[in-house]
């Protein structure tokens, strides 16, 4: 179980964790519309 | 995503579903004076030719290309092979195999001769003409694959979105099998694709599945390639945000922080674009209308993944809750998860039938054709799963809330359930293995559909077969009827008993199962009445649309269809 973080950098260290799989997923998302539209091109 | 989603469907319809050969160089069935120098193909697309084959065969089935499958410089969309230089007089066979972009073999034949006198086209070996993209081990692969991206991301869902309540208020029970479980469904996809691409390729340009050197370069080769290689990154994607979606959660509270939120958002992104690649990829993206086949495609994705990877958990749950706590948990996930499925299943179905509808040229496609057969098998199994979703909904969500978390009395219920969702889970496996078939095989050519308008069936063997079409009385009469070989067709042709002389009498064959380049022969009126032409138009063993159009002297024209089945 993830503990509760107390600290900032605990806190900053899941902020980053979190952008980096915002990120991920947006890139996934940017690569299967390029995909569509190469498809449908 | 489903405003992008409804986006595309806007997107109009242009694509063909396969490579489809337009012109040929020499011309089917065509007499020349003097021998070609090359066999040139166009296609309605620029297919690959490192994975084309195009055989020249004469009477005596003696190979006459000299040198490799080339590009045309003046056009991408044909390919070129040269020929041994003068070539002798006589019939040739042209045997050609393509990958179209969305991954599926096609294939075809006609024959030529070089003059002035070639003599009677011979019997040709006649080559196979049901070979399509599946072997068993591309059929594991591509099932597998499927299977282990699609659970990866339903125990996803169920992990972070359904089950999670259960930890708060149920003491002393955890998700961590349920997460274990997520790891190596994604583990498993992450191996699969790459396989499955591997073996795809090797398949499609004939090599060794171990012959990595050459096959890596063609792995972007095509738009089926390079899709699958999206999909991997795309997959590759989703599992980064997933797992650290799972390391920030925190279901024991039940307000998610901003962290968790953002993570979470970033999984289903990543998801949502992982389900999009096989439909941009495959039938649905060649099938018109194309952006809504796509929508479709990924609402049937989506939907699938859910209740497969949610029925996976449920066992996985069922396992790892400790006793005592077992009834407690199962309580609060089934019928959040019931419902879940109800909506999943019902998406499934509509979405599933939209595109056996776009798919299908003819009902009877669907227990005539073998990608039509498959859908039915797949309905079966779905229909079958659905049952024991709904004794879930109907039976075992009642009683285990009767049960109130009491384990004594829940236990007969979490027994049950144990059992319907296990039987549950290998019928949706099996639906996903018919889909793994059906998404392999090619499906029927629009031709398909001319069948059902067709006045008679006829063959194999000599056809003298009358119909009637617009007040006459057309006899047509096909000799031999045999597979490359010189057939004469002749029709003849009365009105109240009487010969039509004077009439303009086309006769074009279609392959039905096929696709070949159309033929088209002007029938002679040989005696009143009675207009005929020998040719050897049948290339192929199979079925042929034979359509007869007629422009009488003082009548309108009409046309009369029949289907003949030739043999070898």
């Amino acid at each position: 179980m993830t503990q509760t973080p107390t600290t900032t950098g605990q806190i900053q260290l899941r902020l980053l964790a979190a952008i980096i799989a915002i990120s991920a997923g947006i890139a996934g998302l940017v690569i299967a519309i390029l995909l569509i539209k190469d498809a449908l091109a | 995503m489903a405003a992008v989603a409804a986006g595309f469907a806007l997107l109009p319809s242009l694509a063909s579903a396969h490579a489809y050969l337009i012109r040929t160089v020499p011309v089917a069935s065509g007499v020349l004076n003097a021998p070609p120098p090359s066999v040139a193909l166009t296609y309605d697309e620029a297919v690959e030719p490192r994975f084309a084959i195009i055989s020249v065969t004469d009477a005596a089935g003696r190979q006459q290309t000299i040198g490799q499958v080339r590009r045309s410089p003046a056009n991408p969309d044909t390919l070129v092979v040269p020929l041994r230089p003068n070539l002798p007089q006589g019939w040739y066979l042209i045997y050609w195999r393509a990958i179209s972009v969305d991954g599926h073999p096609v294939q075809g034949a006609f024959t030529y001769a070089v003059g002035p006198n070639p003599g009677p086209a011979p019997q040709f070996p006649v080559p196979h003409v049901s070979a399509t993209a599946v072997t068993p081990q591309l059929l594991i692969a591509r099932w597998a694959m499927f299977l282990s991206v699609m659970s990866a991301i339903g125990l996803f869902v169920l992990r972070c979105f359904i089950a999670r309540p259960m930890v708060r208020r149920v003491r002393g029970t955890s998700l961590r099998a349920v997460s274990r479980a997520f790891i190596v469904a994604s583990v498993l996809g992450l191996l699969t694709i790459p396989i499955y691409l591997d073996l795809a390729t090797a398949n499609d340009s004939l090599r060794s599945v171990f012959d990595l050197g050459a096959l890596v370069p063609l792995y972007r080769v095509t738009a089926f390639g390079r899709g699958y290689v999206d999909m991997e990154l795309c997959f590759a994607l989703f599992c980064l945000a997933a797992w650290i979606s799972l390391w920030l959660d925190r279901p024991e509270r039940e307000p998610r922080s901003v962290a968790e939120l953002t993570a979470g958002a970033g999984a289903l992104l990543g998801a949502a674009a992982v389900l999009i690649v096989p439909g941009a990829t495959g039938h649905a993206a060649q099938t018109s209308p194309r952006g809504l086949s796509v929508l479709l495609d990924w609402a049937h994705l989506a939907s699938g993944s859910i209740w497969i990877g949610g029925l996976i958990g449920l066992l996985v749950l069922w396992r790892s809750l400790p006793a005592g706590g077992r009834v407690p948990g199962l309580s609060i996930v089934v019928p959040r998860f019931s419902n879940v499925a109800f909506v999943s299943v019902f998406v499934l179905l509509a979405t599933g039938t939209g595109a056996t509808i776009i798919h299908m040229p003819a009902v009877n496609a669907l227990w005539d054709t073998s990608y039509g057969r498959a859908i039915l098998v797949k309905i079966g199994l779905l229909a079958a799963a659905m049952a024991l979703a709904a004794a879930n909904l109907l039976r075992t969500k009642p009683q285990l809330a009767a049960a109130g978390g009491s384990e004594e009395q829940g236990r007969p219920a979490a027994g049950l359930l144990r059992r319907v969702v296990s039987l549950e889970a290998i019928l949706v496996a099996g639906a996903v293995f018919t889909a793994a078939v059906l998404s392999s095989l090619a499906p029927p050519p629009p031709a398909f559909a001319l069948q059902n308008s067709a006045l008679a069936t006829v063959g194999p063997g000599t056809v003298a077969e009358t119909v009637h079409r617009a007040g006459y009385q057309l006899q047509v009469l096909v000799s031999p009827n045999k597979a490359a070989a010189p057939d004469s067709f002749a029709v003849r042709i009365t009105k109240g008993g009487q010969p039509v002389r004077g009439a303009n009498v086309t006769l074009t064959l279609n392959h039905l199962e096929m696709q070949m380049p159309q033929q088209e022969y002007q029938l002679t009126e040989t005696r009143p009445g009675i207009y005929a032409r020998a040719a050897p138009a049948l290339i192929m063993v199979g079925k042929w649309g034979l359509a007869f159009q007629v422009t009488p002297k003082n009548d309108p024209a009409f046309t009369a269809l029949i289907v003949d089945q030739a043999n070898g």
